[in-house]
């Protein structure tokens, strides 16, 4: 009794945490370059539980990288990598990836993100300098600035994306080259447009409604053992 | 309790800062010279609840590990400097940019920056803003004057009734290498920050510099469609985000019910 009990409170934690990446979902609906998640957990041999001592379920989570809808803005600074590809940010714990290209300039003309982390190029980072300043980004990722180059946008892209770990800010970290980086090689970069989130608010209702019924679900089962619980007691009491 | 109520509250909040920005947009739709913002989010930081790579029993090597995002959060609000569309007046002193850059204006000892060319004529014959701030380089009309004309290249003169001229000089206008960077100060002026970088002056339509389009005005860029396309899908966004606090609050009620 205790046993299933148990169970039926490990699944409803479970459809918690479901319900908060969902959740983080639906809270970054707007939010440009946002990748969907899901979390799953895998069940395994329950002996394993009590030979092991070792937990019953593996929680996994996957990204979604589809591309979001791409939206038209206008401002030069503005990109969206059409295609696969991150850029590259320099942040203060080391590179970082992004697909959310709303940059901006610091106080030195560097390319930076709107957290003040440097967007890098080929060579490091890129600084617009120029008397008559007219920025061009082209598609294959130039920055000319007055027509002439001054950077090269590094793209780059991984060959196991699921291995990539969210940072927050829009951010995506490799730890220990997990995710096998490489050099992208089909996108096309769009300046004056943005990506835009690729949350599907239907897939995220959908799943929530799933997750509300399964979690009553699991409710009445554990008030239906606790009811039969009950009864066997009072019998037992009454023998 | 569960994370989900505070995740969701982060979404609806940022959803009421959106709103915010495009009620904002449309209430500015007819002011001369507005340009439209809008609200960039990025997702708050993730709880890690196991890494990848970590060992779950002897042998099984999990590939990919679960971090829980808790929400969204509000990074900026940007200007959009699109062209606004130009109507047609009967003013002299109604002067519309076609193309990139700023008109001067000298506001608390400092310059600051302008699209809205509906000029006024001080006391002392100067060239200001509806409110009273001279445009700089100051333009000084003198008062016999009874012709004001100004070309595309900026280029202006004042004569009196004969078509003698009284005095003429050059209008210069500023621009910025990012002017989605500058910051609105109200009064439909702008200030440079550290994102649009110092103003670069010039003459009207030499060094990519607008033309001065004289007797036309610069509407607001704001499109009523776009916002009320906007509005709608952040209404949406918000009720979704509503939608989960009730999904996070039905669970916990469940819970409260498990013991009778």
């Amino acid at each position: 009794m205790i046993r299933s009990l148990n169970a039926m409170s490990r699944e409803c934690i479970r459809l918690i945490n479901r319900l908060d990446c969902i959740t983080n979902n639906i809270a970054n609906v707007n939010t440009s370059g946002f990748k969907a998640e899901r979390a799953f957990f895998l069940e395994k041999d329950p002996d394993d539980l009590y030979n092991a001592g070792r937990p019953l379920e593996s929680a996994i989570r996957t990204i979604n990288y589809s591309q979001g809808v791409i939206q038209k803005t206008g401002n030069t600074l503005d990109l969206a990598i059409d295609g696969k590809g991150f850029f590259v940010v320099k942040t203060e714990k080391g590179e970082a990836y992004t697909q959310d290209g709303k940059f901006t300039l610091d106080a030195d003309k560097n390319l930076v993100t709107e957290m003040g982390d440097y967007v890098l190029g080929t060579s490091g980072k890129i600084t617009i300098s120029g008397d008559n300043v007219e920025i061009e980004i082209t598609g294959s990722g130039a920055v000319n600035v007055d027509d002439s180059e001054v950077g090269m946008l590094k793209i780059v892209d991984f060959g196991k994306p699921d291995r990539l770990v969210k940072q927050g800010n829009g951010l995506f970290r490799n730890p220990d080259d997990a995710a096998k980086l490489q050099m992208g090689k089909t996108h096309e970069i769009l300046s004056g447009y943005l990506e835009l989130s690729n949350v599907k608010a239907v897939e995220e209702m959908v799943d929530m409604i799933n997750v509300n019924r399964s979690f009553e679900l699991y409710q009445k089962v554990m008030q239906t053992l606790q009811e039969q619980d009950k009864l066997s007691t009072n019998r037992i009491g009454k023998l | 309790m569960i994370r989900a109520l505070w995740t969701a509250a982060t979404g609806m909040q940022a959803q009421q800062l959106n709103q915010d920005v495009i009620a904002n947009n449309l209430a500015n739709i007819n002011t001369v010279g507005f340009k439209k913002s809008r609200a960039d989010f990025q997702d708050l930081m993730y709880r890690v609840f196991t890494k990848a790579g970590a060992e779950t029993s002897a042998d099984i090597e999990l590939p990919i590990g679960i971090e829980i995002g808790m929400g969204v959060k509000p990074v900026a609000t940007q200007k959009m400097f699109s062209q606004g569309d130009y109507q047609q007046t009967e003013n002299d002193l109604d002067w519309a940019i076609e193309g990139g850059g700023f008109f001067q204006v000298t506001y608390d000892d400092r310059t600051v920056y302008t699209r809205a060319g509906s000029f006024k004529v001080d006391k002392d014959g100067n060239l200001c803003t509806a409110e009273g701030y001279k445009l700089t380089p100051e333009i000084t009309i003198p008062q016999e004057t009874v012709h004001f004309t100004i070309d595309s290249g900026g280029t202006w003169t004042a004569a009196d009734g004969t078509g003698t001229t009284l005095s003429s000089g050059r209008l210069e206008l500023a621009k910025f290498v990012n002017p989605a960077g500058l910051s609105s100060i109200g009064r439909n002026m702008f200030d440079a920050t550290e994102g649009s970088g110092e103003a670069v002056m010039g003459n009207p339509g030499e060094e990519g510099m607008g033309t001065i389009s004289q007797h036309f005005l610069e509407m607001s860029n704001v499109k009523v469609v776009d916002e009320m396309v906007k509005m709608i899908v952040g209404q949406r966004a918000y009720e979704i985000n509503s939608k989960a606090i009730q999904t996070a609050d039905n669970m916990l009620q469940m819970i409260n019910n498990l013991k009778r």
